[in-house]
């Protein structure tokens, strides 16, 4: 191969490496967040659900401290009831059910921290406290982290989640 | 040979900058410190890498006084519960102040009726949760009380932000809204009493928290007020309401 020829072929690789706008293709997926403003106040609860950016792909609520259904599987994203869309990350997987395990995976996790299992409504060791490390919003806030993208809450979250470690990971505070 | 191999190195490494730095996202327009509006969703997702701003939030100040059970203790029986969940409310409001603040305005009320609605909000998520009533009442919700008991916070807030919005497009005083707000205090306690057996008592427990978990309203600790309540004194006083 020619100097010239090797040339061409590095400066079109890096071209394409640099350049080319990546795009999402069909198969990525994404959790996106809602929030419920409540009685117009300094008060929300927030949500993320599965979504392909027009469906929502799991019934699964990712939220803490309510089990209340806000993700329905197969209706549009902008079906989650008085949601307020706010924020959104990608998910890892190319296919539902890996970017659902995924979900899954810091869902469970985050279930650990606050003993929340099963996303139950209530923690099994600290008491719900708007103003402590024992709400929704720490939960989500804990949960996005984990995912890959913080997502704005108004809550200080003050003190610690109530476990500090699992197996393999931790339980930090943000 | 060594010379030709150094110059187009040389290229390739300036034209890998050069293009670097043209793909380079647009620096990012400061944004106002609080934002209570909720962004647009993009039609389609921004491609992977897309440079995302962050919002400003309130940072953590130290735990240093247990300002929560001074009011409960305060309350001396009258509904201690709420008193300390008020307590955390109002330390949540100091700290989100700048929010609280941007709230009143987006809303055209004060801050104080902020307040007040910051804690109708926290007391209605505090009652969302089954289990904590059913420990409460000693019985066990169906299927359809637990679906009817959110549907009753979807629909007083609903129909609620509707009323206060309508009141302020209307100009009404501040004490019409002020009763607007407890009436709907009083409305939901009233649906939740009666969906679930729950009575003020057990509410009154609810807010308390669990005193043997950490955390409970009623024994945390919180931050000293990271600054002061100005809002309470440009605000005038609120009318009492039922039963206050």
């Amino acid at each position: 191969m020619s100097l010239r020829r090797l040339c061409c072929t590095v400066i079109a690789i890096l071209a394409l490496v640099t350049v080319a706008p990546s795009s999402a293709s069909a198969t990525d997926y994404y959790v996106e967040y809602y929030r419920d403003n409540l009685f117009l106040g300094l008060a929300y609860h927030r949500v993320g659900c599965l979504t392909d950016w027009s469906t929502i792909k799991d019934g699964q609520e990712y939220d803490g401290f309510t089990t209340y259904n806000y993700c329905v599987s197969g209706a549009s994203s902008n079906s989650v009831p008085s949601g307020e869309w706010y924020d959104w990350n990608y998910v890892s997987g190319s296919t539902l059910s890996a970017a659902k395990a995924s979900l899954d995976g810091f869902g469970s996790q985050t279930n650990w921290c606050y003993d929340t299992p099963g996303y139950q409504d209530y923690s099994n060791t600290c008491s719900y406290n708007i103003a402590t490390e024992c709400n929704s919003d720490c939960w989500i806030r804990n949960f996005s982290t984990r995912q890959g993208w913080e997502v704005e809450t108004a809550s200080g979250c003050w003190g610690s989640p109530p476990r500090s470690s699992g197996s393999g990971f931790t339980c930090p505070d943000q | 040979m060594t010379r030709r191999l150094t110059i187009v190195g040389v290229a390739l490494a300036a034209l890998a900058i050069g293009l670097f730095v043209l793909r380079r996202p647009a620096p990012a327009i400061p944004t106002a410190p609080v934002r209570t509006e909720a962004p647009r969703k993009p039609a389609r997702p921004p491609p992977p890498g897309t440079h995302r701003e962050r919002q400003p939030e309130p940072k953590m100040p130290p735990f240093d006084r247990e300002g929560a059970l001074a009011a409960f203790k305060a309350a001396q029986g009258k509904s201690p519960g709420e008193a300390a969940f008020r307590h955390s409310v109002k330390k949540f409001l100091e700290f989100n102040v700048n929010f609280a603040r941007a709230q009143a305005q987006k809303e055209r009320l004060t801050v104080a009726e902020v307040e007040e609605l910051t804690f109708f909000g926290h007391m209605v998520m505090a009652t969302q949760r089954p289990s904590i009533i059913e420990e409460m009442t000693g019985k066990r919700l169906s299927e359809d009380q637990r679906t009817e008991l959110g549907g009753l916070r979807v629909s007083h807030n609903s129909r609620f932000k509707d009323h206060l919005r309508k009141l302020v497009a209307e100009g009404a005083s501040e004490s019409d809204r002020w009763q607007a707000i407890y009436q709907a205090e009083s409305d939901y306690k009233e649906a939740l009493f009666k969906l679930t057996g729950l009575d003020a008592q057990a509410l009154d427990g609810i807010l308390a928290g669990d005193l043997a978990k950490s955390g409970a309203p009623a024994t945390a600790t919180y931050p000293d007020q990271v600054e002061p309540r100005p809002y309470v004194n440009q605000d005038r006083p609120r009318p009492a309401g039922p039963g206050r």
